[in-house]
C-alpha cells in the first residue's frame, strides 16, 4: 500500500525533524554570571510567584546598575515548572546542561524545592532554595549544596506557638490541609507549645484535603469540640472559605486563633472585608515596617512595578541579594568556593541582617508576628514585631540529629 | 442534653452537606445534560464554572451593593457563560461531533488550557474574594447552631433548578426534544429536527448551569485559577454515580457525596479525598451504569468509522522504523548534552503513550486513569529504593510488576464495565492510588515524595542512562506492536470491533480485556520506573489525572490509527512543552490553541498529516 | 441423542413472560424454523439458548451436556455457532482475519503472544471462506463488503468450530430476493454436507416453508404449534395468531 509507506516515512522524518529543530544547543557565554531560576509561574500559584519574580528582577536591575558582581553583570535565566516537580527537574537539567548556569535558585512548592535540592546534590551544583517551606529541605533531606532563605514551617509555627503559650487557652483545635506542609506545621506547633505549656490539650483535629475544604461542615465539627483556641494552617482559597464560614457560624467568637502565614499580603489581601479580627499571625506588614532599608525597598518596588510588595517580593529580592553577597565573598563562580561562601554568609536585607547558618544551611531571615485587624475594609497586621529566625530554631544538638546527612 | 446536642449537630451537619450538594448539583447537572444530548465528554465544563465565578466577581463589584443587584450579577454571569458556551459549541464542537469521542475530549482539554491562561491574563493571578450577599450575609439559629442564610438560599436555588429542569424536560417541546435526544438519537433525526440547533441549545443550557454554579459560589469562596480542574473531576464523579444523562441522578448523587463528606470528616477527617472515589468505585461495581443511568450508553461498539485492517510493515515502513531507531542511537552524539535528557524523557513517555495506545486502539478500552500504572511503576521503583535500599536494576524489575499487579487488581473491576463508565472507573482507581500516595506520608513520603532515586553508578552518566532507557523502551514498544499482530492482539481487536461476535466464537471477552489491562499496566510500569530514575524522585503527581491526560494528549496528538502515533505524540508534546516554556508564560494558551486547531484540521493526528499531504498531492 | 434439547425454558422481563415454559428438541441434520409474530419471544429464546440472557427456569442441553445459563463463549465450546439478525463481524479486519481470529479461539490459542496471526490457520480459513463463496474477497476489508457478503462471512465464522448446531437469527434479513435464495441454498448444502443442525428464525414465509424440515410457532412466549411445514400451515391456531400480523395468504400459500 503506497499510502502507508509514505505515511510511515514522513512520520519518521517529521519526528526526527522536530527533535533536531528543538535541540539547538546554546554555548557557554563568558560575559554575565548566569543564575538558573525555576518557579511555578503559571497556574494557581502565579499569585505567589509573580510578586516573587518582581522582587528578584528589581534586585538584579539594582545590582547590574551598580556594575554587577565581580565586575560581571548578573543574568537570571528563568523557567516555569507549571507546579510539577518532574518539569522542574527537566528545566534544572536544561539550565545546567544547555544554559550552563553557575547555580540554581528558586522554587515555591516544597516538593519541587526538595526535588531540585536532590538534583543539585546529585549534580554538585549550588541551589539557593528561596521559598519552599518544608523543614526537610534543610533537615531530614538536607544536603551540602542546598541553602534555604525563607523561614521554614517549623520556625513560623514556633513563632506562633510562642505567642500561643502566652494565652490562657488550654483546649486547642487544629485545622490543616492534609499533606506534608499541614502535617509538619501542626506537629511543630504542638511540639513547641507543649514544651512551653504542658497543660494544653488538643481536642480536635481537622484535615481537609488541600483546596477542597468542606468549610461549613468542618467549622461545625471544630465548634462541636468546644475548643478555647484554634491553630490554623489552611491558606489561599481554603482559608477564605474557612474564614467566611467560621465568621458566619460564630466559630471565632470568644476564641483565639493562631494562623500560619495569614498575615502575608498574598493571603490577607484576598480576605478584604472578611478579615478576621485579632488573629495571631505570621506575615509581612509591608505598609507599616518603618526601618529605612525596608522603606527604600518598598519605594523602589512601587516605582518599578506600580504595585506594592508581597511576602514573595521580599523573598525574591533577598534571593538575589544572597547570591550577590555570596559571589562577592566567594570571589568566583566555582561551586566549591560558592558553597563555602554560603556557609555562614552574612548580609544586609530590608529585614535587617541575616546569616546562612553553617550548621544546617538555613538562613535566619525571620517573619513578623502580630494580630490582624481591618482598616478601611482591608486586612492589616497590628501590634507586630519582627521575629528573628535565629531565635526560633532548635538547639544545635537537636538540629544535628534532625539533619542526618551532615 | 447530650442527645439533644447530638441531634442538633446532625441536623446542622446535614444542612451544611446540602449546601455543598447544591453547588455540586448545579455543575454536575449541566455536564450530564451536555453529555446526554451531544455525547461529548466536556472537560472544559470546569472552566465554564470558573468563568462563571470570575465574571460574577466582576459584576458584583459593579452592581452588588443590594440584594437585587447581587442576584442580578449572578444571573448575568450565568447568561454570559451560556453565551460563551454557545460560541465554543458553534465554532469548535460542532465541527467534531463525528470525530471519535476521545478527540472531542482532547478538544475540550485544549479549551481548558486556553481558558486557564485567558482568565489569568484578564483577572490576574490573585484569588478574588467577593463580599457577602447583601440580605443573606448573616446566619440564623437552628437548634442552637448558626446556619448561614446564604446556605439555605443556595439549597433553595438547587431545588428550584431541579424543579425548573423537571418542568422544562417534561412540559416543553424543547425539553421533550432534549430528552428524546438523550434517550434515542435516531428518533430525533427521524422527527426531522435540526440536530445542530438542539445540540447548541443543550450546550448553552449546560454552560449556563455551570456558570450559575460558579457564580453562586462567589459569596462562599474566592474565585481562583484552580477552580476548573478541582471541580471537574468531582463533577464527573457525581454524573457517573448518578448515571450519565440523568438529572435526578445528578441530584441524588450530589446529595449522597456531600453528606458523606460532611459526616465523613467528623469520623475520618483524614480520608475525605479517598471517600468519594471509593463511593464511585463501589457504585459502578454494583450498578455499572450508575444509579439512574441507561444501559444503552454502555455500548462501546463504534461501527461508524472502522479502522482499516492492520498492515504488517512493508519495506519502506521497516526502513522508517530503522531510521527512527538509528536516529535514537546516534542522536546523543549529534545533539548537545541536554538533548540526551530530553530524549530520555521522550523515550519513556513514548512507551507510556504506546501502552495507552495499546489499550485504546488495540482493545477499544478507553481509560482516563492510565497514570495509575505509570505511577505504580514509579512508586514501585522508588519505594524499593527508599524502603529496601534496592539498586537500580532490581528496582526497575519491580516497576513492571507493580504496574501489572495494579492493573490486575483495578482491571478486574474495570473490565466489567464499558465505554465512558469504564473510563471513569479507571479514573476513580487512579485517583484512589493518588490520594493514598498523597496522604499516606509514613509510607510514600506524601507530597514531599521519595527522593534520591538516582541511577546506579554505572548508569549515572546521562548518555548511558539514555541508552538504557531508549533500548528498553524501544524493545517494549516493539513488543507491544508485536502483540497487536499476535493472536492475542487480533482477538483483542475483535473484542473492540464486536464483543458480541467475540463471545459467540468462544472468546471470554472480560478475561481477554483484563489480560490486556495487565499487559499495558506492566508496560506503563516499566516507563514509570524509568521515569523515577530519570527524575531522581517520585511524587504523587505521577498518579494524578493530569498524567493520564498527558498520556491521552500524546496518543491523540500523534494519531490513533498508526503504530507510530504514540511515538510522534511523545516527541511533539515533550518538545512543544519544553520549547514553548522558554519563549512565553502563556504556553498553556499556545498549546491549547494548537490542540484545538489540530483536532479541527487534523483529526487523525500528526501521523495523519502525512496521509493528508499524500492525498492532496495525488488529487 | 438430540443436538439441542430445551426443557421448560422460561424468561420474564418485569411482568412480561417473554419465554414461558418452552420445550423442544433439534436433531442432527435437521433444519428447524422458529416463527411467530413480533414480540413472540423468538429472540429471547435464542439468547437464552446461546447464553446471552440467563433463563429464569428450565434447562438447555447441547449434545447431552447441560449448558443452561452458561455464557456464550462457553456454549460455543459445546459446538454451537451463531449468526445475528444484524451481522456482528470484526469491521476493522479482512475477511480472512475474521475467520483466523475465530480459528485461533477454536484452537485455544487466542491468548498466544507469539507468531503473528496472519501466518496461522491460513489454509483452514481459506477453505471455510471458499465454502461460503467468498474466496475472491478473502483479503478485502470487511467494512467494504456488501451486506449479503457479511452474512456469508458470519456463516463462515460460525462454522469454525465445526458446530453441531447453528443458531441463525434471521439469516436472510436485509437481503434482496436473489440473495435470500442463495443464502438458504448455502445452508441447505451445509446441512447435507456436514450434518449440522440449524435452528433459525425467519420472517420470510417463503424461506421458512421452502427450507425448514420442521416449524415451531411461538406466540407470547409459548409454543402454539410444531411440526412439518404443511401441518403447521394448516393449523387453525397459527392462522389466528398471524391474522393481522401477516395477511392470511402469506401463511396459506
Amino acid at each position: 500500500m503506497p499510502r502507508m509507506n509514505v505515511r510511515y516515512l514522513l512520520s519518521v522524518l517529521f519526528g526526527a525533524l522536530l527533535t533536531t529543530l528543538a535541540i539547538a544547543s546554546a554555548h557557554a557565554q563568558q560575559g554575565p554570571i548566569r543564575v538558573g531560576e525555576i518557579n511555578s509561574y503559571t497556574g494557581p500559584l502565579a499569585a505567589f510567584t509573580v510578586p516573587y519574580r518582581n522582587g528578584w528582577q528589581l534586585a538584579v536591575e539594582e545590582i547590574n546598575a551598580k556594575g554587577g558582581v565581580l565586575d560581571r553583570p548578573l543574568e537570571v535565566i528563568s523557567r516555569d515548572d507549571g507546579g510539577k516537580p518532574a518539569n522542574a527537574i527537566k528545566f534544572a537539567e536544561e539550565l545546567l546542561r544547555r544554559e550552563n548556569v553557575d547555580l540554581i535558585a528558586g522554587t515555591f512548592l516544597s516538593n519541587i524545592g526538595l526535588a531540585v535540592a536532590d538534583f543539585a546534590n546529585r549534580n554538585k551544583t549550588l541551589f539557593v532554595a528561596s521559598e519552599p517551606l518544608s523543614d526537610a529541605v534543610v533537615w531530614s533531606k538536607g544536603n551540602p549544596y542546598t541553602f534555604r532563605l525563607r523561614p521554614s514551617t517549623y520556625m513560623q509555627a514556633a513563632m506562633l506557638a510562642e505567642e500561643a503559650a502566652k494565652l490562657p487557652a488550654k483546649r486547642w483545635a487544629t485545622i490543616a490541609p492534609n499533606y506534608e506542609y499541614g502535617q509538619s506545621a501542626v506537629k511543630a506547633f504542638k511540639e513547641v507549645l507543649k514544651a512551653r505549656r504542658p497543660d494544653v490539650e488538643f481536642v480536635e483535629e481537622q484535615w481537609p484535603a488541600l483546596f477542597k475544604i468542606d468549610a461549613g461542615a468542618t467549622v461545625q465539627a471544630i465548634a462541636r469540640a468546644k475548643p478555647e483556641a484554634i491553630f490554623n494552617v489552611t491558606f489561599s482559597i481554603d482559608l477564605a472559605k474557612f474564614v467566611r464560614e467560621g465568621q458566619l457560624r460564630g466559630l471565632f467568637k470568644d476564641r483565639e486563633v493562631a494562623s500560619l502565614l495569614t498575615g502575608e499580603p498574598e493571603y490577607l489581601d484576598t480576605l478584604k472585608g472578611e478579615t478576621p479580627e485579632g488573629w495571631i499571625v505570621t506575615g509581612y506588614p509591608w505598609q507599616a515596617i518603618k526601618e529605612p532599608a525596608h522603606r527604600s525597598f518598598v519605594d523602589a518596588y512601587q516605582s518599578r512595578f506600580d504595585d506594592y510588595p508581597r511576602a514573595g517580593s521580599i523573598v525574591g529580592y533577598n534571593t538575589i541579594l544572597t547570591i550577590a553577597a555570596m559571589l562577592e565573598k566567594a570571589g568566583s563562580t566555582d561551586t566549591a568556593a560558592m558553597v563555602a561562601a554560603m556557609k555562614g554568609l552574612e548580609l544586609e536585607t530590608p529585614f535587617g541582617p541575616i546569616t546562612y547558618r553553617a550548621l544546617d544551611h538555613q538562613s535566619t531571615m525571620g517573619a513578623y508576628v502580630g494580630r490582624t485587624t481591618k482598616v478601611d475594609g482591608r486586612g492589616v497586621m497590628v501590634d507586630f514585631r519582627y521575629a528573628n529566625g535565629a531565635d526560633y530554631l532548635p538547639d544545635d544538638a537537636t538540629v544535628r540529629k534532625l539533619r542526618p546527612g551532615n | 442534653m447530650a442527645l439533644e446536642d447530638f441531634v442538633s449537630f446532625i441536623v446542622a451537619q446535614a444542612i451544611a452537606g446540602l449546601a455543598s450538594a447544591a453547588s455540586l448539583f448545579l455543575i454536575a447537572v449541566g455536564l450530564s445534560i451536555v453529555f446526554g444530548v451531544t455525547r461529548v465528554v466536556n472537560f472544559a465544563h470546569g472552566s465554564l464554572y470558573m468563568l462563571g465565578a470570575y465574571i460574577a466577581y466582576s459584576l458584583v463589584a459593579v452592581m452588588g451593593d443590594s440584594f437585587a443587584g447581587y442576584l442580578l450579577a449572578l444571573l448575568l454571569a450565568a447568561v454570559a457563560v451560556g453565551i460563551i458556551g454557545g460560541v465554543i459549541e458553534s465554532t469548535l464542537l460542532r465541527r467534531i461531533y463525528h470525530a471519535p469521542e476521545l478527540f472531542q475530549l482532547l478538544a475540550t482539554f485544549g479549551v481548558v488550557l486556553i481558558v486557564q491562561d485567558l482568565t489569568r491574563t484578564i483577572w490576574g493571578p490573585d484569588d478574588l474574594f467577593a463580599p457577602r450577599m447583601p440580605g443573606l450575609d448573616g446566619a440564623i439559629d437552628i437548634l442552637g447552631h448558626a446556619i448561614p442564610t446564604y446556605d439555605l438560599f443556595l439549597i433553595g436555588v438547587a431545588f428550584a433548578v431541579l424543579g425548573g429542569l423537571w418542568l422544562l424536560f417534561r412540559k416543553t417541546r424543547f425539553g421533550v426534544l432534549l430528552r428524546a435526544a438523550t434517550e434515542d438519537r435516531q428518533m430525533v433525526s427521524a422527527l426531522g429536527i435540526d440536530q445542530r440547533w438542539l445540540f447548541t441549545a443543550a450546550f448553552v443550557l449546560g454552560a449556563a448551569l455551570a456558570g450559575l454554579g460558579g457564580a453562586l459560589q462567589m459569596p462562599r469562596q474566592a474565585a481562583s485559577l484552580s477552580m476548573d480542574l478541582s471541580i471537574i473531576v468531582d463533577a464527573f464523579v457525581v454524573v457517573v454515580i448518578g448515571g450519565m444523562g440523568s438529572i435526578a441522578g445528578a441530584f441524588i448523587a450530589a446529595v449522597l457525596i456531600s453528606e458523606l463528606l460532611a459526616f465523613g470528616l467528623v469520623i475520618f477527617p483524614q480520608i475525605t479525598l479517598v471517600l468519594i472515589f471509593l463511593v464511585m468505585a463501589v457504585t459502578l461495581v454494583l450498578k455499572p451504569s450508575g444509579l439512574f443511568g441507561r444501559p444503552e450508553f454502555l455500548t462501546a461498539e463504534d461501527v461508524r468509522n472502522p479502522d482499516p485492517p492492520l498492515q504488517p510493515s512493508d519495506a519502506i515502513a521497516k526502513a522508517g522504523w530503522r531510521v527512527l531507531l538509528a536516529w535514537g542511537l546516534v542522536a546523543p552524539f549529534v545533539l548537545g548534552e541536554f538533548s540526551t535528557v530530553i530524549l530520555t524523557e521522550i523515550a519513556i513517555l513514548a512507551l507510556f503513550a504506546a501502552s495507552l495506545h495499546f489499550l485504546i486502539w488495540g482493545g477499544g478500552l478507553i481509560t482516563f486513569g492510565h497514570a495509575a500504572y505509570f505511577g505504580l511503576g514509579a512508586y514501585g521503583a522508588g519505594l524499593a529504593v527508599f524502603h529496601l535500599s534496592a539498586g537500580m536494576a532490581p528496582a526497575l524489575l519491580l516497576a513492571p510488576v507493580a504496574g501489572a499487579l495494579g492493573a490486575l487488581l483495578f482491571g478486574w473491576f474495570c473490565v466489567r464495565l464499558t465505554g465512558i463508565y469504564m473510563a471513569m472507573l479507571t479514573l476513580a482507581f487512579a485517583q484512589i492510588a493518588w490520594s493514598i500516595a498523597f496522604q499516606w506520608i509514613e509510607f510514600t513520603g506524601g507530597d514531599n515524595g521519595i527522593l534520591g532515586v538516582w541511577p546506579s553508578a554505572w548508569a549515572s552518566d546521562p548518555t548511558v542512562f539514555y541508552y538504557l532507557a531508549f533500548l528498553v523502551c524501544a524493545a517494549m514498544i516493539w513488543a507491544l506492536r508485536h502483540v497487536m499482530f499476535s493472536p492475542f492482539g487480533y482477538t483483542l481487536r475483535g473484542t473492540r470491533d464486536s464483543a458480541l461476535r467475540s463471545s459467540a466464537i468462544g472468546v471470554d471477552v472480560m478475561r481477554h480485556r483484563w489480560l490486556a489491562f495487565t499487559l499495558a499496566g506492566a508496560a506503563a510500569g516499566v516507563s514509570g520506573g524509568f521515569f523515577a530514575f530519570a527524575k531522581g524522585s517520585v511524587f504523587p503527581e505521577v498518579l494524578f489525572v493530569s498524567t493520564s491526560v498527558d498520556g491521552l494528549v500524546m496518543v491523540l496528538l500523534g494519531g490513533m490509527q498508526s503504530m507510530a502515533g504514540p511515538i510522534l505524540g511523545a516527541i511533539a508534546y515533550t518538545e512543544i512543552q519544553t520549547e514553548l516554556n522558554r519563549v512565553t508564560d502563556l504556553w498553556q494558551l499556545v498549546l491549547g490553541v494548537f490542540i484545538v486547531a489540530l483536532v479541527v484540521v487534523l483529526p487523525r493526528g500528526l501521523a495523519g498529516l502525512s496521509a493528508l499531504l499524500v492525498r492532496r498531492r495525488t488529487s | 441423542m438430540s443436538v439441542l434439547t430445551v426443557t421448560d425454558l422460561a424468561k420474564a422481563y418485569g411482568g412480561v413472560r417473554a419465554v414461558d415454559g418452552v420445550s423442544f428438541a433439534v436433531e442432527a441434520g435437521e433444519r428447524v424454523a422458529l416463527i411467530g409474530p413480533n414480540g413472540a419471544g423468538k429472540t429471547t429464546l435464542f439468547n437464552a439458548i446461546h447464553g446471552q440472557v440467563q433463563p429464569d427456569a428450565g434447562r438447555v442441553m447441547v449434545r447431552g451436556a447441560e449448558t443452561t445459563g452458561q455464557a456464550p463463549h462457553r456454549v460455543w465450546r459445546h459446538g454451537v455457532g451463531r449468526t445475528f439478525q444484524i451481522t456482528a463481524t470484526f469491521m476493522s479486519m479482512t475477511v480472512l482475519e475474521n475467520v483466523q481470529v475465530a480459528l485461533a479461539s477454536y484452537h485455544r490459542s487466542a491468548l498466544g503472544l507469539g507468531q503473528a496471526l496472519r501466518h496461522r490457520y491460513r489454509d483452514e480459513a481459506l477453505a471455510l471462506i471458499a465454502q461460503v463463496g467468498l474466496r475472491d474477497a478473502a483479503n478485502r476489508a470487511v467494512s467494504e463488503l456488501a451486506y449479503g457478503d457479511l452474512k456469508r462471512l458470519e456463516l463462515a465464522v460460525a462454522l469454525t468450530n465445526a458446530p453441531a448446531l447453528l443458531l441463525m437469527d434471521e439469516p436472510t434479513a436485509g437481503m434482496a430476493g436473489d440473495g435470500r435464495g442463495e443464502m438458504m441454498k448455502l445452508v441447505d448444502r451445509l446441512v447435507a454436507d456436514v450434518g449440522v443442525a440449524v435452528l433459525f428464525t425467519e420472517h420470510d414465509m417463503d424461506v421458512v416453508f421452502g427450507h425448514a424440515d420442521r416449524v415451531i410457532v411461538l406466540d407470547r412466549g409459548r409454543i402454539i404449534a410444531s411440526g412439518a411445514p404443511d401441518v403447521v400451515r394448516a393449523d387453525k391456531g397459527v392462522r389466528a395468531v398471524y391474522l393481522g400480523t401477516y395477511d392470511d395468504g402469506a401463511v396459506v400459500t
